[in-house]
């Protein structure tokens, strides 16, 4: 995949994961990786641009008795996931358009 | 390599990090690590997951601002800050023009990458004014009677008109291509001063 495509994608993979609940960061390794490879290196450098993005905020919190770092998306971040949505409904529908123009080729 | 001994690598690799951000990296780090123990990894098993901390220290160091690492490349830290400036007084015409080149070499390619896009938008410009200026020149010439230098002209500002805007589907390209080269030299630049490390 296209690398600068892949880094928009996990910003947004990374978001997509906390959209709901606030969550930390192994946790959000393990979301994300059955859709696209993701590690330590390259989620700490995503997180800390969109925290500067204010896409995010990080907040500590008690955890077995050690401090967890937890991710809250914010209105920000709500906006950039559905602006994301809005794109790929189009993608989606070219997509389809070329996929069904490739089949009718063939039956053709 | 356990968490103690990935933490201290991971926060020596990090040269020239401010306290507070070398802080949070190590910090994130860590507790990577101690999720991974919690749920039954041995530390080294964890630490061996996370990967090498001169590699990630290097990743670290390649999304810093490029003026943070050239003060930290240049700054010895166990020197006190009379000590420093001292030093940095001392030795200024050797670092002073050091830099001077580094930068100059650095401006220099900027400016000839940049210097051809702006050629090559003056050619495409020209090319397009040619044309148009060829049509009207055609015109007047077509008024004072002289068929032979009109036609001329009219095939002469077609063709410019024609080159012009052929060259000008281009342009989007060449500015993606500069820019893309800017940001390379900009990477490249980085890598220089934080120096290679060889892949683990």
């Amino acid at each position: 995949m296209d690398i600068q495509l892949k880094r928009g994608l996990l910003e947004i993979c990374v978001l997509a994961a906390i959209k709901d609940d606030a969550s930390y960061g192994y946790q959000i390794i393990k979301d994300v990786k059955p859709y696209v490879e993701i590690s330590e290196s390259t989620l700490y450098p995503i997180l800390r641009r969109l925290e500067a993005a204010d896409l995010l905020t990080v907040q500590d919190a008690a955890h077995n008795g050690r401090l967890r770092k937890y991710y809250h998306i914010t209105p920000l971040g709500v906006q950039r996931l559905a602006a994301f949505c809005e794109e790929w409904k189009e993608m989606l529908s070219i997509y389809q358009f070329v996929t069904g123009k490739e089949a009718r080729h063939e039956q053709a | 390599m356990n968490k103690l001994e990935f933490c201290n690598a991971l926060r020596a690799h990090l040269v020239g990090v401010s306290e507070a951000d070398a802080l949070r990296s190590v910090e994130f780090y860590c507790e990577m690590i101690d999720d991974r123990t919690e749920e039954g990894m041995s530390e080294e098993e964890a630490v061996a997951a996370i990967g090498a901390p001169d590699a990630i220290a290097q990743q670290i160091l390649m999304e810093l601002p490029l003026s943070k690492l050239l003060s930290a490349r240049i700054k010895p830290h166990h020197l006190s800050t009379t000590q420093y400036v001292l030093l940095l007084v001392l030795a200024s015409p050797l670092w002073l023009s050091l830099l001077a080149v580094f930068a100059a070499i650095l401006i220099s390619v900027y400016a000839v990458i940049w210097a051809l896009v702006i050629s090559y938008l003056c050619i495409v410009v020209s090319l397009l004014a040619g044309g148009v200026a060829g049509v009207f020149a055609t015109g007047v010439f077509l008024l004072r009677a002289k068929t032979a230098p009109a036609l001329f002209l009219l095939g002469g500002s077609l063709i410019c008109a024609g080159l012009g805007t052929l060259f000008a589907c281009f342009t989007r390209g060449v500015l993606r291509a500069a820019t893309l080269l800017s940001k390379q030299l900009l990477r490249f630049t980085k890598r220089i001063l934080i120096g290679r490390r060889k892949k683990a």
